[in-house]
């Protein structure tokens, strides 16, 4: 049998008729890699199907760990989550990653539906939460999990001890690398835990995915902040509780303490329809943080792009979004050619659909609603799915 | 290149090469220009550049075009290592934003060709072993595959399937996500 590279035609045989033969008919095999290291891993399962050498070539496993490092700057793919009636297991939980056309590219199990509280994916994971030990000690062993949407295979991590605290909440993030400190870019949970009152942290810790598997204390936040954190670049973002302007606690999970200084929010435009106080949120957009003002009928969305710079991103008008529910939305991603990805779910339903807000026209087209929701989270997952 | 003798602390960079195309064209370039070619760098560190490079891999056709890619990207290396040491003024950070945009439409009009020729520059690219020309061609390749199903890509390529129709109903199944 012939070298496995002979069997790829090269592209002068089959153009021209022959008449443009060059002197190569054929592309080697260390140019068919290079080739393919270009190729997002979507595209490069289908070509699997095309001939064996193509399919022995692309599941190499070096093949596949080279083209996982490269990092392709794909279009995100958006993890949203339903409950599913299984027969056999009872309700369970889906994780859908649907694309930007609105198609499931991939279904995963989240595991029982009931006692899952928390979904939210970071760059190539999934944190998963399910009902807290402090409530349901049988499950407690069971509560945090971290799932890799490529192997599908979800690893529990530890609880940390929640003594005598009211709410907590867990942020998955990646630490940034600083060869200075040694740091690789680990992933980090950051937990923080509240007391009753829901304005004072009790605790702050910080656990090493894939690490000694125990939860280090780390200094508490320096003002009251609002639990729920938003990661990019490394750091943590909370929104700090009763402040009359924007404020923003940043937690640095490299270095593993809160930074000096709070970040001032972007200025928010004055609401046009006569609204009273926008309501402010962050949400991870892009890779980068995001600050989120919200009215009945407009969003407005600053990107942080260096450490304190705020640059408006767009004009979200949601009352473009054609829908018969009272709904919330939230934005997903700024595609490349500018428009918004919005996760709109209606209202004491269980209703949610992706919508695409195309700023230059001003208008919003659904691409996909989903039925059965959990409200646990949505996000964006830019991992690579070859395997 | 007349731009290469304005600089007489780098004597060097003006050095004559002979490229020998594979029908015994010969191409005279400038040493910073050739040794954008990893390959032809190694050759003339061992010195055994005298009498020509000869490059039997290489028509002249492919071998002119890939010339023109190296001045080009040439003169961007040279560039790029003037502002680095020097300045980092705004308006010099402005010429080389205006530069690089230039290179980049010098790239995209480059691309401008038909797959027999743009494989032969990857070919040539790899053999040569010019980083820049080697991404700028597979990417290419790359973002013309990437759209398309098995079967367009078999049609495109002439590649027969030696599947066996139980194989290839079986990575269907493993990858469906991927089909869908």
């Amino acid at each position: 049998m012939a070298s496995q590279g002979s069997q790829i035609r090269g592209g002068s045989g089959d153009i021209g008729g022959g008449a443009a033969v060059s002197n190569h008919g054929v592309l080697p095999e260390d140019v068919l890699y290079e080739i393919f290291q270009r190729v997002p891993a979507r595209p490069l399962c289908r070509f699997r199907a095309v001939c064996k050498p193509w399919l022995s070539l692309l599941t190499d496993p070096p093949f596949v760990a080279a083209h996982k490092a490269r990092r392709h700057r794909e279009d995100p793919l958006f993890a949203v989550v339903v409950e599913v009636d299984s027969s056999t297991k009872g309700n369970v939980a889906e994780i859908k990653l649907l694309d930007t056309s609105g198609r499931a590219v991939k279904q995963l199990s989240a595991g029982p539906a009931w006692p899952l509280m928390q979904m939210r994916p970071h760059l190539d994971l999934v944190l998963l939460r399910g009902v807290s030990g402090n409530h349901r000690i049988c499950l407690a062993h069971k509560a945090l999990r971290l799932l890799d949407p490529a192997t599908g295979a979800a690893t529990s991590l530890p609880m940390p001890n929640c003594n005598g605290s009211y709410s907590s909440s867990f942020v998955l993030g990646r630490a940034a690398a600083v060869s200075s400190t040694g740091g690789h870019g680990e992933y980090k949970v950051l937990s923080l835990s509240l007391d009753s009152s829901l304005y004072a942290t009790l605790s702050c810790r910080v656990l090493t995915v894939g690490g000694d598997g125990t939860w280090r204390t780390a200094p508490t936040p320096p003002v009251s902040i609002r639990t729920f954190g938003v990661v990019a670049n490394g750091i943590v973002y909370h929104l700090v509780n009763n402040a009359s302007t924007w404020l923003i606690a940043a937690f640095d999970l490299e270095a593993e303490l809160w930074q000096p200084s709070l970040l001032q929010g972007p200025l928010p435009v004055p609401s046009i329809d006569g609204y009273a106080q926008p309501g402010r949120s962050l949400a991870e957009l892009n890779g980068h943080l995001a600050a989120v003002s919200t009215t009945i009928s407009i969003m407005d969305i600053w990107l942080l792009v260096d450490s304190s710079k705020w640059s408006k991103q767009c004009r979200v008008r949601t009352s473009s979004i054609v829908w018969p529910y009272a709904m919330d939305a939230e934005p997903l991603w700024v595609l490349d050619d500018g428009r918004i990805a919005l996760w709109v779910r209606a209202s004491n339903m269980r209703t949610g659909a992706l919508w695409m807000y195309d700023p230059r026209t001003e208008t919003c087209t659904k691409v996909a609603v989903m039925e059965n929701c959990l409200n646990v989270g949505v996000g964006a997952y830019t991992g690579n799915l070859l395997l | 290149m007349a731009s290469a003798g304005s600089g007489d602390e780098k004597a060097a960079a003006a050095a004559m090469i002979t490229l020998i195309s594979s029908d015994n064209e010969k191409f005279e370039v400038t040493e910073a220009t050739a040794t954008l070619s990893q390959t032809i760098r190694h050759m003339i560190e061992d010195g055994c550049t005298d009498g020509g490079v000869p490059l039997p891999n290489v028509t002249s056709k492919i071998l002119a075009r890939v010339i023109e890619y190296c001045k080009k990207h040439a003169t961007a290396a040279a560039g790029e290592e003037g502002s680095s040491s020097s300045f980092s003024d705004a308006a010099f950070l402005e010429v080389d934003r205006a530069f690089l945009e230039e290179l980049e439409e010098f790239d995209d009009a480059f691309l401008e060709v038909d797959r027999a020729t743009l494989f032969d520059l990857i070919l040539a690219a790899n053999y040569l072993d010019i980083k820049g020309l080697l991404n700028l061609t597979c990417q290419k390749v790359a973002d013309s595959v990437k759209g398309k199903t098995p079967e367009q890509i078999r049609e495109m390529y002439n590649i027969v399937n030696d599947l066996t129709p139980e194989e290839e109903a079986e990575i269907r199944r493993e990858t469906q996500w991927a089909f869908e």
